[in-house]
């Protein structure tokens, strides 16, 4: 954590450090994406100055998995999406999109979480989402 | 009949003023802040750090059972701490000799204006907290309804919070919330459970309670991204009347409060004039927040 005392000027836009959660068995958390808004300092408890200006995950984040999308980008067939997922940061600070950004465009690994195609030590089956209910009576499709 | 030849507006628009300003100014464009209701304040003063440390005490350790004669097991209590970093919110601007003589305005007035921006970044900065909660219920994509809100306050009662818990939605969370009432659990809800904030006059803020929750609704609240808020959970430990809570899982270390400074420049005409506070902001304990996502549009 960086010892300075930095000075953040109210109105100036916070910078935007986008996280992938970890894999889990949980499908609504597993690779969701966190844009954690940084002003001056990290209230996250999830980042640290990266000593050039920019932010990096803790070491404990990232034993447990955390990653930051720039990295995912950094590692993926796609690396110029990163460059659109700025744009689209910038476009949502400034009001000019209400959606999220494009599934699609997201690097696999995020998208492999997100699926819960996640790591074995990941998808112990006790802790895989139930499968539907089912009656155990055969329905038949309506109309002929 | 014809006009009669006098003094009037016209033939005297001399001696009439343009415009006139009313002895008022409209505020800017800023949601309630409700950070002083629901943010603990630490006296960090005196700290001597840029760093502060809330410590709190981990769940019991597990141990095991030993048969009769043998000697009890010895365990480790542990504890977990929380850090607050500090950082200067500032805000700049002259106030011009010409603007304080012209207005007839003092120049507090505009510097009120510069003190309630810090104040509002404070609000943002504190609500911007359950982002990054360890403990989130994602409904990314989904809109709020009272069945996800009820199973989102399960889980944080299941964290054994403590104190009273209260509820932060943003402008979206709360009118899926209401909508809900309406179209969902029927109107029963509306004049019965759901009456204090479905009916409450108060456009943001503190809106009433709800299944034992005291509910607020903030345009502060964070986005998670272009289509989806995340509001939440937050226990409390309510002070005095009138004086932040005494615990809160939101901890806003305060080492210099909301300040203007000023330092009169000749050579500018006017008043140099910062306000800024030096404040840091933290979950002070994971159990007693709990994040909550839902998409923003209708």
């Amino acid at each position: 954590m960086s010892s300075q005392s930095p000075i953040v000027n109210a109105t100036a836009r916070p910078k935007i450090v986008p996280v992938v959660l970890p894999p889990s068995s949980d499908r609504s958390l597993s690779g969701r994406i966190r844009n954690i808004a940084v002003r001056g300092v990290d209230s996250s408890g999830w980042l640290q100055d990266d000593g050039e200006g920019g932010w990096a995950l803790t070491k404990a984040m990232e034993k447990q998995g955390y990653l930051l999308l720039e990295d995912a980008y950094r590692d993926d067939d796609q690396p110029q999406n990163w460059a659109a997922y700025q744009r689209y940061i910038r476009d949502w600070q400034t009001g000019r999109t209400t959606r999220s950004f494009p599934d699609h465009m997201l690097p696999r690994i995020v998208l492999e979480r997100q699926r819960g195609q996640i790591a074995a030590e990941f998808a112990d089956p006790w802790n895989l989402p139930a499968t539907a209910p089912t009656t155990g009576a055969v329905s038949e499709g309506k109309g002929k | 009949m014809a006009v009669q030849a006098g003094v009037s507006s016209t033939t005297a628009n001399d001696l009439i003023h343009s415009s006139g300003i009313v002895p008022f100014v409209i505020t800017a464009p800023r949601a309630t802040p409700i950070y002083e209701a629901l943010a603990m304040q630490l006296d960090f003063s005196s700290l001597g750090s840029n760093v502060g440390d809330i410590p709190s005490w981990d769940a019991a350790p597990a141990t095991e059972e030993t048969t009769e004669g043998d000697e009890v097991v010895s365990v480790n209590y542990s504890t977990s701490k929380k850090s607050v970093t500090g950082v200067m919110l500032s805000t700049r601007a002259l106030v011009n000799d010409q603007f304080v003589q012209d207005s007839g305005a003092l120049g507090s007035t505009a510097v009120d204006e510069f003190a309630a921006n810090i104040r509002n970044t404070i609000d943002v900065g504190v609500l911007e907290l359950f982002k990054t909660a360890t403990n989130v219920s994602d409904n990314t994509g989904v809109n709020l309804t009272i069945a996800l809100w009820m199973a989102s306050l399960a889980l944080m009662k299941g964290q054994k919070p403590g104190g009273t818990i209260c509820f932060v939605g943003s402008n979206a969370q709360l009118r899926d919330i209401h909508a809900d009432m309406i179209a969902g659990v029927g109107a029963s809800q509306i004049a019965g459970a759901g009456n204090t904030i479905f009916s409450s006059d108060v456009q943001d803020g503190y809106l009433g309670t709800y299944h034992g929750v005291h509910i607020f609704e903030s345009a502060n609240v964070a986005q998670n991204d272009g289509s989806n808020d995340v509001g939440g959970f937050l226990a409390i430990t309510a002070g005095a009347p009138g004086s932040s809570p005494t615990r809160s899982g939101f901890a806003l270390g305060v080492w210099r409060g909301i300040e203007a400074r000023g330092l009169y420049t000749p050579h500018r005409h006017g008043v140099d004039t910062t306000v800024s506070a030096r404040v840091g902001f933290a979950r002070a304990s994971e159990r007693m927040v709990r994040g909550l996502v839902s998409k923003r549009a209708a």
